[in-house]
């Protein structure tokens, strides 16, 4: 069984008081889940976690494992603008993806 | 189809009359999964309609601009180039990236049409000339992918 990764927070780069934009926008408080399905080959989804997040292929693996086995893998944790756009991008490969609101 | 050469980002293959016109008549059919299969979020939301229909509409300009793209590089003048015993081809890491997503498109598009079967547990049941045809052009497009990431990625067993 692939071990859990802990999910990468990125702070956003904004001083407090400056930035307009919703609350919503700035908070890095949405996890990407990619969901497993039978037929998105293994080396494929590992080939594009590689590129859409940049990551080496080990890492690329250990997620694609845990999608495979257990169903899902949060990817990442990231603001409303990052997490809509990572989603995008592995959706534009056939991925099932989605962004959920980490209540925790 | 193999991989005859790779240098800096530019992979060139061998392919014969046969695969050229199976790949070509398979990058065709794209796009193939319907909109409605991709959701935002699995959490029903009060935004979640316009969010849903925003996602759609971007990822229909998306597919429209792959479409021409696709198109464009696979009918481009002088693309295949005779060989001696085959058709040589070459293409760039990202056009690698372009064939991988519509590839994948047809292949995810072929299982929805079959019924979204659990390929994992062996060959779906086809009672109709379309189911066949669609579990054929699954598992072409897995071929042609399966040949580009060897390509790219150099670890398909």
């Amino acid at each position: 069984m692939a071990a859990v990764n802990n999910p990468v927070t990125i702070q956003p780069d904004t001083e407090k008081g400056t930035d307009s934009r919703p609350k919503d926008t700035l908070d890095p408080g949405y996890l990407v889940i990619c969901w497993n399905d039978p037929v998105n080959l293994m080396v494929y989804v590992t080939h594009v976690f590689q590129v859409v997040f940049g990551w080496p292929r080990q890492k690329a693996e250990r997620h694609m494992l845990e999608v495979h086995n257990k169903g899902k893998s949060v990817l990442t944790r990231e603001t409303l603008e990052r997490a809509e756009f990572y989603v995008h991008r592995l959706q534009e490969y056939g991925l099932q993806a989605t962004m959920e609101r980490d209540e925790q | 189809m193999i991989l005859l050469k790779a240098e800096g980002d530019r992979y060139q293959f061998g392919m014969s009359l046969a695969e050229k016109t199976v790949l070509l008549v398979l990058l065709d059919r794209y796009p193939t999964i319907p909109l409605s299969y991709y959701k935002l979020s699995k959490t029903p939301g009060s935004e979640e309609e316009d969010n849903q229909a925003m996602l759609e509409e971007a990822m229909s300009s998306r597919r429209s601009l792959l479409k021409r793209r696709v198109t464009q590089l696979m009918h481009g003048e002088d693309r295949f180039q005779q060989g001696q015993n085959q058709l040589r081809v070459t293409f760039t890491r990202d056009e690698i990236e372009w064939l991988l997503q519509v590839l994948n498109d047809i292949r995810v598009g072929s299982w929805i049409r079959l019924g979204c079967p659990d390929c994992e547990k062996g060959v779906p049941v086809m009672t109709t000339r379309e189911d066949k045809l669609s579990f054929a052009e699954m598992e072409l497009a897995a071929h042609f992918e399966c040949m580009f990431l060897e390509a790219v990625d150099g670890h398909v067993t």
